[in-house]
C-alpha cells in the first residue's frame, strides 16, 4: 500500500496525507489494528518536514481514524472504517456558509464578516 | 620460517581479491549497467555527461591496476631483501588500507551523483509505502540471535581470560571496541531504515532489497570481527603471535569479501531512471 503526494499541488501537504489514509482505510487497504510508519519514517520517506505529517496524525487522531499506542506505534483505530466518512471540513465549510449567508441577508458586508471572524479566532473565545 | 610462507601466500591471496578479483568484478557490475541501461533510455541514472560515467570506471580500473603491481613489487622484494617479510608483515594492514582507498573514493562519488540526482529530480510527486519498516522485516531472526549470541559469547570469554592475568591482554576494552563496533553497525542500519531516501527515484521494494543485504552483511561482519578478536587473542596467549598478520590478512580478505556481497543487480528496478517513469 503506498501513498502519493504532490508537493506543488495546491492542496496543504497534511491535507494529502489525511485523505489518502482515510481513503485507504475506507476501501480496505487498511483494517483495523494495522501498524501505520512512524512520523519520522513517512516524513522521511516522503521528504517532507516532521511536522507536516505530525499534524496530519494527529487530526486523523482527533478524527479517531488512527490511534497511537505509546512506544508501540501508531495503528489503524477499531472504528476507523465509520470514522472515515466523516469530513470535518465539509461540516466547517456547511456551517461557515450558512452563517454567511445569514449575516449578509442582515446586511453585513464582507470585511465587517472578516473583520468580525478574525477578531473571534484571535481572542480564543471561539 | 613456515609462518613466513604462509604469510607470504596470504598477503597474494589479498593482493588478486583486493586489487583484482573484486575491482575486475565491480566495473564489470558497471559495464552491464552501462550497456544495459544507457543514457537513451535511461536518462535519469546519468545527471552527468555519460562520458563522465565511463572516465570514472576507467580511473577506478586503473588506480588498482596500479596498486596492484605495488603488492606483487611489494612481495617480490620481500623474498630478496634482507628480513624483507619481516617488514612486509608490519605493512599488510597499511597496504590493506590503501587497497581499499579505490572503493573509498567510487563510494564518495557515487554518494555526490546521488546529491546531484536529488537537486535535479524534475518529479514533484512523491511516494511511500504506508506500512511500518521493522527489524525482521530486513533480517532473519536466526541470524540477529546469531549476533546476539556471539555478542554475548564474547563477553563470556573476556570475563574467562581475564583470570590468567596476562600483562598484554586489555580486559574489557575488547568489549568497549566490539560494542562500540556494534553501535555503529546499528546506527548505519537504522539510518538506511528509517533515514531520508538518498536516491531519489529508487523504488520502495529496492529499498528494502539493499537494506537486507546490508543488515546481512554487518551481521556477519560483526560475527567476524568478533572471532577475529578471539583468535588474536588465543595467538598472543599460545606465543604465536608470529601467525597474527596471517590471521589478519585473512581476515582483512573475508571481511572485504563480505562487505561487497551486494543485491544483485539485474533484480533492480532500473524503470525508475526512464524519462516518464511514475514516482517512486
Amino acid at each position: 500500500m503506498q501513498i502519493t503526494i504532490d508537493i506543488e499541488s495546491s492542496m496543504p501537504l497534511f491535507a494529502q496525507l489525511t485523505t489518502q489514509i482515510k481513503r485507504a482505510v475506507q476501501q480496505g487497504d487498511k483494517k483495523p489494528g494495522d501498524a501505520l510508519p512512524s512520523i519520522r519514517q513517512l516524513a522521511n520517506d516522503l521528504n517532507l518536514n516532521n511536522k507536516t505529517v505530525a499534524k496530519a496524525y494527529r487530526l486523523l487522531e482527533r478524527d479517531c481514524v488512527i490511534q497511537t499506542r505509546g512506544y508501540r506505534g501508531t495503528y489503524v483505530h477499531p472504528d476507523a472504517q465509520e470514522n472515515s466518512l466523516v469530513d470535518l471540513n465539509e461540516l466547517v465549510t456547511e456551517k461557515l456558509t450558512s452563517a454567511i449567508s445569514a449575516l449578509k441577508e442582515s446586511g453585513a458586508t464582507d470585511s465587517e464578516i472578516r473583520v468580525a471572524f478574525a477578531a473571534i479566532m484571535s481572542s480564543g473565545d471561539a | 620460517m613456515i609462518e613466513q610462507h604462509l604469510f607470504s601466500i596470504a598477503f597474494l591471496s589479498q593482493v588478486v581479491l583486493a586489487s583484482i578479483y573484486i575491482p575486475s568484478r565491480i566495473a564489470r557490475r558497471m559495464s552491464f549497467i552501462f550497456d544495459t541501461y544507457p543514457p537513451s533510455t535511461h536518462p535519469l541514472l546519468y545527471p552527468k555527461p555519460f562520458d563522465d560515467y565511463v572516465k570514472m570506471q576507467r580511473g577506478y580500473r586503473l588506480a588498482n591496476r596500479i596498486i596492484a603491481g605495488i603488492g606483487f613489487s611489494v612481495l617480490v622484494a620481500s623474498l630478496f631483501v634482507p628480513r624483507g617479510r619481516e617488514l612486509m608483515n608490519g605493512m599488510a594492514f597499511l597496504f590493506f588500507m590503501v587497497q581499499i582507498l579505490p572503493l573509498i573514493w567510487l563510494e564518495a562519488t557515487v554518494r555526490k551523483e546521488l546529491k546531484l540526482m536529488r537537486s535535479l529530480n524534475p518529479r514533484t510527486t512523491r511516494t511511500a509505502e504506508l506500512n511500518p519498516r521493522r527489524l525482521f522485516d530486513v533480517l532473519t531472526p536466526a541470524l540477529f540471535w546469531a549476533t546476539v549470541l556471539v555478542y554475548l559469547a564474547f563477553w563470556v570469554f573476556i570475563a574467562w581470560f581475564r583470570q590468567f592475568d596476562y600483562p598484554w591482554f586489555g580486559g574489557f576494552i575488547n568489549n568497549l571496541i566490539i560494542t562500540g563496533l556494534n553501535v555503529f553497525f546499528a546506527s548505519i542500519l537504522l539510518w538506511f531504515m528509517y533515514g531520508k531516501k538518498l536516491n531519489p527515484h529508487q523504488s520502495a521494494e529496492d529499498r528494502m532489497r539493499v537494506t537486507r543485504r546490508l543488515a546481512t552483511v554487518m551481521c556477519l561482519v560483526s560475527i567476524a570481527v568478533t572471532l577475529y578478536a578471539v583468535i588474536t587473542i588465543f595467538l598472543s596467549a599460545e606465543d604465536a603471535r608470529a601467525f597474527q598478520p596471517i590471521a589478519r590478512s585473512v581476515y582483512f580478505q573475508v571481511i572485504l569479501l563480505l562487505s561487497v556481497q551486494t543485491y544483485r543487480v539485474d533484480l533492480l528496478d532500473f524503470d525508475v531512471y526512464r524519462e516518464d517513469a511514475q514516482a517512486t
